[in-house]
């Protein structure tokens, strides 16, 4: 499979390599995480869950759900 | 997907508020709904003195800053539990103090538990054969109130949000829990002399909504948990309102404001004989326990 076609998506010490073209709350649905309780982070800045995911692309999921 | 405002790529999407906004919009749309919030419930007038309990978390630091840009008179108060593991007080403590080194109009307090009362709060709960959490929760409330007085406050702010509220309105009604139930409110007034009064401003504030605010903000925050909050009941309960908020969206706020709106309307009747407060014998703080507040019994009993 060509790997330049793939993007990297990570949420604390996992990390996953995805293909791209689908939405990033696809993305975060297939890897088994609820799209409601992590933000998503491209180069710093916070993106939509309906933005489409780009080759190379390196998203970070962000926790937002906290206890105590 | 664009924003309902300008047209611009939007960096969030709110089903239950059927609304999308920009990195532009959406701060202002979350500071708007504070500000409504605060008038709605009365929580407190732009000329009384705040004091916001600043955990290094995003809720409270995103509360600071919406308070500030209302152009409120908010000061912080942060309290060092002595919680160690991976340094979490320590790296909590250096994101309030990055934050208030970068807005100089606003005062960070600091209190050190151990280096004013001997102990942390593991090594009191510890003595005391209590879990961290039941003791953390009774000592902040005593150091917040305590400084607030002292520091002649009008109100104590804390950063709860929706989800935090709606998490503790499904704990307190699965076990009827009425005295909490009772005690629920998006703002306590003063009831008696001594008690400072306390608001959540976010309290309609998703939390999702409250960590995108400080993203966008640039505001950052310590996103490593507290220790001792591993397999809380509260993720638990937020993790199965999340469930039904996908399905449903919109549940959770209305889940709360009905709750909030049945409480004022009188539909939550607390005990009847609540004691009067008195004041604590060494302390000075209220108490409904004669001679010795809880905190100082807990003091002096641990300190035998
Ligand atoms: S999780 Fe428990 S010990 Fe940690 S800050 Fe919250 S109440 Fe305190
Ligand atoms: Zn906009
Ligand atoms: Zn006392």
């Amino acid at each position: 499979m060509d790997n330049n076609h793939e993007a990297t998506l990570k949420y604390h010490e996992q990390e996953w390599q995805i293909n791209s073209g689908m939405t990033i709350r696809h993305a975060i649905e297939k890897v088994g995480l609820d799209p409601q309780s992590v933000l998503a982070i491209r180069q710093k800045k916070l993106v939509n869950h309906q933005t489409i995911v780009e080759p190379k692309d390196e998203i970070l999921l962000v926790n937002v759900i906290s206890g105590g | 997907m664009r924003c309902q405002h300008c047209g611009e790529v939007a960096v969030i999407s709110m089903p239950q508020h059927r609304l999308k906004l920009c990195e532009k919009h959406f701060p202002l749309w979350v500071e708007r709904r504070v500000a409504r919030t605060i008038e709605s419930f009365q929580m407190f007038s732009s000329d009384d003195r705040l004091l916001v309990a600043v955990s290094g978390g995003k809720d409270s630091l995103a509360l600071w800053e919406i308070l500030l840009r209302l152009g409120y008179q908010a000061d912080g108060l942060y309290i060092h539990l002595g919680i160690e593991h991976e340094g979490y007080s320590h790296v909590s403590q250096s994101y309030a103090e990055a934050f208030a080194a970068t807005h100089p109009d606003a005062t960070l307090h600091l209190v050190d538990v151990r280096a004013r009362y001997g102990r942390s709060i593991p090594e009191l709960a510890r003595e005391g054969g209590r879990r961290a959490c039941s003791r953390c929760g009774m000592i902040k409330r005593y150091i917040m109130n305590r400084t607030a007085r002292e520091g002649d406050y009008d109100a104590i702010v804390t950063g709860h949000n929706l989800d935090d509220e709606a998490a503790q309105l499904l704990q307190n009604n699965l076990y009827w829990l009425r005295g909490y139930l009772q005690r629920q409110a998006p703002v306590l007034p003063q009831t008696c002399q001594g008690l400072v009064r306390k608001a959540k401003p976010l309290c309609l504030v998703a939390e999702r909504e409250s960590a995108a605010y400080t993203f966008v903000r640039g505001i950052e925050y310590i996103q490593q948990e507290c220790p001792h909050s591993a397999g809380a009941t509260s993720i638990f309960h937020k993790k199965i309102l999340n469930d039904m908020e996908r399905r449903s969206p919109g549940t959770k706020l209305q889940y709360y404001q009905g709750f909030v709106r049945a409480r004022q309307d009188g539909f939550i009747i607390g005990d009847e004989d609540t004691p009067p407060l008195e004041e604590c014998e060494r302390c000075g703080q209220p108490t409904t326990a004669n001679a010795l507040c809880a905190f100082c019994r807990m003091l002096e009993t641990e300190e035998t």
